[in-house]
């Protein structure tokens, strides 16, 4: 470029090459780390799934839930609900028990609903939900269909999605959670948890997963392992700045405008033997 | 690819994902959730990756979620003082940072905008100093578009330029 008018061009690029470049601060690399390391269920050793432990404090927000349904009546007549992570052979299979009539949906003002990345799929024979990794759909809007179906597929099967209080915390969320565990605990065989994440920009998906792990960890916390069952979960979640405001999913009927978007957290979580 | 963890992507190509979503998007805060997702995307996309550029790779995947989040409706327009920060510059004088944040808006802004194409291709060849060849792979492109769009966006830029009046302005810093 040696024109005049490619000199301006080049004045053009060169004035777009001196803008800074940006780096990562330390803090931001770490929670993405840790977001990466939740995500993927491994621990920072290689090779060896787990969850991470412990968990982040000051986090807004939340979550929760929704659950399968495995297709017909255990002896205590509870419907359940059968959480299939087989397409993750990497994670520990998930088998807990989960009675639709416990599902409950908290959901808090100005949160925001993710999106799942891999379609779920129900078994119409066996009610199984799969994930399979390889399912990514070819775009947005297959990705909302699918999970705008699973949802319909699992409220119309009970039609029994609870919708609590919007204006919980994380206390009364918690204590509603646990509560609904402990008294259907002897039904438990698997759960699938959905956690949604804040729409606050300052948080980030590292702050939303300590946040929804949290709150898993208080919930598990009232199952009892020393009753010799196999209580894992399968988790959904992720967070996504800004889309959707929660309204639209505290309307029920709204649930099939939502965009789900997120990604899969597979792995044992508390008192898991299912591996 | 067989060996290739995502502790190891991020390590080398965190900053270069962040730092082209920032003029992408403009908005720093959106720049960090996008480059999360980027990576959690490639991590759940690592076992199709059949080697190649991971730079380019990874930067297809940001540029990607970038537009999904536009089309999303999500509203890169924020365009903050911080995004003018240069963490690694020593601290300029208050005049110098006055013009230089100056200049460095306009820019912005003018990139914001661009087509995405064009932002896309600027950046790409400025802001990432990526050849040609590098671009392409980045965006998906054959190489003669990516002569071709950045060949528009510069036409469109300078168009810009022009319609603002503010021609010696705008390009003092780079005389």
């Amino acid at each position: 470029m040696t024109s005049q008018k490619n000199g301006f061009d080049d004045q053009i690029l060169n004035g777009f090459s001196s803008l800074p470049r940006h780096m990562l601060t330390q803090d931001t690399k770490q929670e993405i780390r840790q977001y990466l390391r939740v995500v993927k269920g491994a621990s920072p050793r290689r090779g060896t799934p787990r969850w991470p432990a412990g968990s982040l404090s000051g986090v807004a927000g939340v979550l929760l839930i929704a659950a399968g349904y495995l297709g017909y009546h255990n002896h205590l007549g509870h419907h359940r609900v059968a959480a299939n992570t087989a397409a993750q052979p990497n994670y520990a299979r998930a088998t807990v028990t989960l009675p639709l009539s416990s599902v409950m949906t908290h959901i808090q003002q100005d949160f925001t609903v993710l999106e799942v990345d891999q379609i779920p799929y129900i078994d119409d024979q066996s009610g199984v939900i799969t994930f399979d990794p390889n399912s990514a759909p070819a775009s947005t809007s297959e990705n909302n269909l699918a999970w705008n179906q699973f949802f319909q597929q699992v409220g119309t099967i009970e039609n029994d999605i609870q919708l609590a209080s919007k204006d919980v915390n994380h206390a009364n969320l918690t204590m509603a959670a646990q509560q609904a565990l402990s008294e259907d605990l002897q039904n438990m065989e698997s759960l699938l948890w959905i956690a949604t994440i804040p729409s606050n920009r300052n948080q980030t998906g590292a702050h939303a997963i300590a946040y929804a792990e949290q709150m898993e960890a208080d919930m598990m916390s009232c199952l009892d392992p020393t009753q010799g069952r196999h209580y894992s979960v399968t988790r959904i979640a992720g967070f996504t700045p800004g889309y959707q405001p929660i309204d639209k999913f505290i309307e029920k009927n709204a649930v099939q405008a939502l965009p789900f978007h997120s990604v899969t957290i597979p792995g044992p979580i508390g008192v898991s033997s299912g591996r | 690819m067989a060996g290739l963890q995502i502790e190891d992507l991020f390590m080398y190509y965190a900053d270069e994902v962040y730092n082209f979503l920032v003029y992408f998007t403009g908005n720093r805060i959106i720049a960090q959730d996008l480059t999360q997702e980027t990576f959690v995307k490639a991590m759940q996309s690592l076992a199709r990756f059949r080697g190649g550029n991971p730079k380019a790779w990874l930067l297809r995947i940001a540029r990607n979620s970038a537009l999904d989040a536009m089309r999303k409706g999500r509203r890169f327009v924020a365009v903050d003082d911080d995004l003018f920060l240069d963490q690694r510059d020593p601290a300029p004088s208050v005049d110098e940072t006055v013009a230089l944040r100056d200049a460095n808006r306009r820019l912005v802004t003018l990139l914001g905008e661009l087509k995405p194409d064009f932002r896309a291709v600027i950046l790409c060849r400025t802001v990432l100093d990526m050849d040609v060849r590098e671009t392409a792979l980045t965006l998906g492109w054959t190489p003669n578009r990516v002569r071709v769009t950045l060949h528009r966006a510069i036409r469109a830029v300078r168009k810009s330029v022009a319609e603002r009046g503010e021609f010696h302005d705008f390009t003092k810093k780079w005389v």
